[in-house]
C-alpha cells in the first residue's frame, strides 16, 4: 500500500519547518539590527574610557619622574644646585633615565638666567643654553626682568618647565625637562597600548599626533603610519602642558590638567573604517552564520524526512520480499513434499513415473537452492563495502559457464538460446563466482520473462576500453516507468506479480550491485524487435 | 465411488502431484492451469469437485468459483482455506 497519507504528513512537516526557519531568520535579522544600532555607543564609551586611562597613566609616569627630580628645598640653607644634584642622583638610581633627553636647571643670578645641566659623568655643571631651548631662555629672562608672564608651554615643543619657589619671594629657578620623543614612541607608547587597549589593539589603529597646527604624527600603528584623523572612534589628550609645583612643596607637583592643554592627541579608529562600519560588518557576519544555521536546520529536517521515507520504502520492500520469498519457497517445497508423499504412499509405481518424480524433486530442489543462493548473495553484497577478492576474469569463459549452468532451465522453459561471443575480448577484474551469478541471474530473468518469445540472445563484444555483454529476450519487455526501479532490491514489476513470475526481486539488484562494485554499468531498454535488452559494460583490467 | 474432479493449479509440478494422488484413489481428474480455461471446462463438463489455487493467471480462484456458482454447473458443499497474506485480502463472504 502506497503511504500517501504519510507523504502528505511529511510535506506538511517540511512546510512547517520551512516556515519556522523563515520566521526565525526574519526575527534574527531584526534583532541583530536592533542590537547593532545599540552596540556602537557603549563600545565607543568603553574605548574613550580605555584611552583616558592610558592618557592618565602616561601623564602620571611623566609627573612622577618630574616630581622626583624637583630639588628639595625644605631647608633654607640648601643650595639650589646641590638640591638639584641630589634629586638627580635619586632619580637616576630608581627611575628610567631614558624618559628625558635633557634635564636642566635655570637659576637667576642678578638679571642673568644661568642654565645648569648634567654632564657625561652625571654631575651638575653650568652650561650654555642649547639653541633649541632659546625661546624658553628668552621667556624666562623676560619674566625675571619685568612684568612678563611666566614662560608658557608650547604644543610643538617637548620641553616641560616647573618653577621652583622658596618659602617666600618669586621663583628661585626653573627645572626644565625635555621628553625623549624617540623613547616614548619606541617603548612607552607600545607598552601602554598593550596594557590599556588590549585586545582593542588587534582591531584598531592607534595614532598619536601633536595637538597644534600641522598635527605632526608622533606615533601610528596603521600600515601607512598616518594619523587616525577625523574619523576617530575615540580620542584623548596626552602629555599635559604643565606640571605645577614648587621646590618648597615637593610632593605636590602636578600637571595642570585644569586650564592647561594636552600637547598630544591619542586617537583610535577601528580598522574596518569606523566603529559603525565594524559593527555593521559584525552584524553581517552574525547574519550569515545564523542563516547558515537556519539553513542547516531546514536541510537536516528535509534529510530526515527523506531518510524516513526511504526507510519506510525499504521496510515496505522487505515486507514484500518476505511475502515473495515465502511464496516462492513454498511452491517448490510443496512440489517436493507432494512428490515424496506420492512415492511413499505408492501412488506412483511405474518406473518411468518414478523417474519423472525424482527429476521433479531434483528440479524443485535446484530451484530452492537458486533462491537461497540469491538471498545469501544479496545479503553478502549488502555488507560488502569493498571489492574484496579480485581475479582476472575472462568474460567469455564466465558467460559460457553461466549459459551451460542455465541450459536445463532454458530447455524447460522451451526457449532457444543464441550465444555470440567475439574472440579476443579484454580481461576484466572481478570475482568469478559473483560474475557467474550475475550472468545466471540475467539469463534466468530472460527465461522467466521471455518464454513467450521462446528466444534468448546472449552476446559479448569489445566496447571502448572494456567489454559489453547483452542479454535479450523476446518477452513483453519492461514498462518504461519500471525501468529505473527494477534494479531496486525487492522490487517486482506489476506485470511480474500479476503473472506470478517466480523470483525474489533480488536478482537484478544483485546484478547491479556486483557490476557497480567492479566499476561497470548495467542498463535495460526495450529492444526495437520487442522484449527486454540488458546491457552490462565492464572496464578492461588495467595492466600493471 | 468414483468422482470427477477438476484441478486448477498453474504450478505444473504441483498440478501433476495432486492429479496423480487423486487418480491413485480412483477418481477421474481433469487439470487446467488457467482461470479462464477452467471456467470454459467447467461449463462444458460436469464435475463433482473442483480444487482451485487462489492466484491463477486469467482469473483468481475466487473469481473462478464465483463464475462457476453463477452458472450453477456444480454444487459446492464445503471447502477449507488456510489464510495467507494472499488470501487474507478477500472479504469473508468470498470464502466458502
Amino acid at each position: 500500500v502506497k503511504p500517501i497519507g504519510q507523504t502528505r504528513t511529511e510535506w506538511a512537516l517540511l512546510t512547517v519547518i520551512a516556515l519556522v526557519c523563515a520566521i526565525l531568520s526574519l526575527l534574527q535579522y531584526r534583532w541583530t539590527g536592533e542590537l547593532s544600532k545599540a552596540e556602537p555607543a557603549p563600545l565607543r564609551a568603553g574605548l574613550n574610557d580605555q584611552l583616558h586611562r592610558l592618557s592618565q597613566a602616561f601623564n602620571n609616569e611623566v609627573r612622577d619622574n618630574c616630581r622626583m627630580l624637583l630639588p628639595n628645598l625644605q631647608s633654607p640653607e640648601t643650595g639650589l644646585v646641590e638640591a638639584f644634584q641630589t634629586g638627580y642622583n635619586q632619580w637616576v638610581a630608581s627611575r628610567d633615565r631614558d624618559l628625558f633627553l635633557r634635564i636642566g636647571l635655570a637659576t637667576t643670578e642678578k638679571d642673568n638666567v644661568i642654565l645648569y645641566g648634567i654632564n657625561r659623568a652625571g654631575r651638575v655643571e653650568a652650561m650654555a643654553w642649547p639653541e633649541d631651548w632659546d625661546d624658553l631662555h628668552k621667556a624666562i629672562a623676560a619674566h625675571v626682568k619685568g612684568p612678563a608672564r611666566p614662560p608658557d608651554a608650547r604644543p610643538d615643543s617637548n620641553l616641560l618647565q616647573m618653577p621652583i619657589f622658596g618659602e617666600v619671594g618669586p621663583e628661585r629657578g626653573w627645572i626644565i625637562f625635555e621628553l625623549n620623543e624617540e623613547y616614548v614612541r619606541g617603548k612607552i607608547l607600545p607598552q601602554l597600548i598593550a596594557e590599556y587597549l588590549n585586545p582593542v589593539e588587534e582591531n584598531y589603529d592607534v595614532s598619536v599626533s601633536r595637538s597644534g597646527p600641522g598635527a605632526q604624527v608622533i606615533f601610528s600603528t596603521s600600515s601607512d603610519h598616518s594619523a587616525v584623523g577625523e574619523g576617530a572612534d575615540a580620542t584623548a589628550g596626552l602629555f599635559a602642558s604643565q606640571v605645577a609645583g614648587s621646590a618648597a612643596a615637593r610632593g605636590r607637583g602636578r600637571f595642570k590638567d585644569e586650564g592647561g592643554f594636552s600637547r598630544w592627541i591619542i586617537a583610535v579608529r577601528h580598522r574596518g573604517g569606523s566603529l559603525d562600519a565594524a559593527v555593521a560588518s559584525a552584524r553581517r557576519k552574525n547574519l550569515i552564520v545564523s542563516l547558515i544555521l537556519v539553513g542547516l536546520l531546514g536541510g537536516t529536517a528535509w534529510a530526515l524526512v527523506q531518510y524516513t521515507g526511504r526507510s519506510r520504502r525499504l521496510a515496505d520492500m522487505q515486507f514484500r520480499f518476505a511475502a515473495g520469498v515465502s511464496h516462492d519457497l513454498r511452491t517448490p517445497l510443496t512440489a517436493i513434499r507432494g512428490a515424496a508423499f506420492n512415492l511413499i504412499e505408492g501412488v506412483v509405481k511405474d518406473p518411468v513415473a518414478i523417474a519423472r518424480y525424482l527429476r521433479l524433486i531434483l528440479r524443485n530442489a535446484e530451484e530452492l537452492t537458486g533462491i537461497i543462493e540469491n538471498v545469501l548473495a544479496f545479503s553478502a553484497a549488502q555488507h560488502a563495502s569493498k571489492q574484496g577478492h579480485l581475479e582476472v576474469i575472462e568474460v567469455a569463459d564466465v558467460l559460457e559457464h553461466a549459459v551451460a549452468a542455465m541450459a536445463h532451465e532454458i530447455e524447460q522453459a522451451g526457449c532457444r538460446i543464441e550465444v555470440s561471443i567475439e574472440s579476443g575480448l579484454p580481461s576484466v577484474a572481478g570475482d568469478s563466482v559473483s560474475m557467474d551469478l550475475v550472468f545466471r541471474n540475467l539469463i534466468a530473468n530472460a527465461v522467466r520473462h521471455g518464454p513467450g518469445g521462446k528466444w534468448i540472445g546472449v552476446s559479448a563484444a569489445p566496447f571502448g576500453d572494456g567489454v559489453e555483454v547483452r542479454i535479450c529476450d523476446h518477452g513483453p519487455g519492461v514498462p518504461e516507468r519500471e525501468q529505473g526501479r527494477i534494479f531496486e532490491p525487492f522490487y517486482r514489476g506489476e506485470q511480474t506479480r500479476a503473472q506470478r513470475v517466480q523470483g525474489t526481486g533480488l536478482g537484478l539488484s544483485l546484478v547491479k550491485n556486483t557490476i557497480e562494485r567492479y566499476k561497470g554499468t548495467v542498463a535495460v531498454v526495450n529492444s526495437s524487435g520487442g522484449g527486454a535488452e540488458f546491457t552490462v559494460r565492464l572496464p578492461a583490467l588495467q595492466k600493471a | 465411488m468414483t468422482s470427477r474432479i477438476l484441478v486448477v493449479e498453474d504450478a505444473l509440478d504441483v498440478q501433476l502431484i495432486v492429479a496423480d494422488l487423486l487418480r491413485g484413489h480412483g477418481h477421474e481428474v481433469v487439470v487446467s492451469s488457467d482461470g479462464n480455461e477452467a471456467v470454459r471446462i467447467a461449463g462444458e463438463q460436469r464435475f463433482d469437485l473442483m480444487i482451485l489455487d487462489v492466484m491463477l493467471p486469467g482469473k483468481t480462484g475466487f473469481e473462478l468459483c464465483q463464475s462457476v456458482r453463477e452458472r450453477r454447473c456444480i454444487s459446492i458443499s464445503s471447502a477449507t482455506l488456510r489464510s495467507t497474506s494472499n488470501t487474507a485480502r478477500y472479504r469473508a463472504p468470498d470464502r466458502l
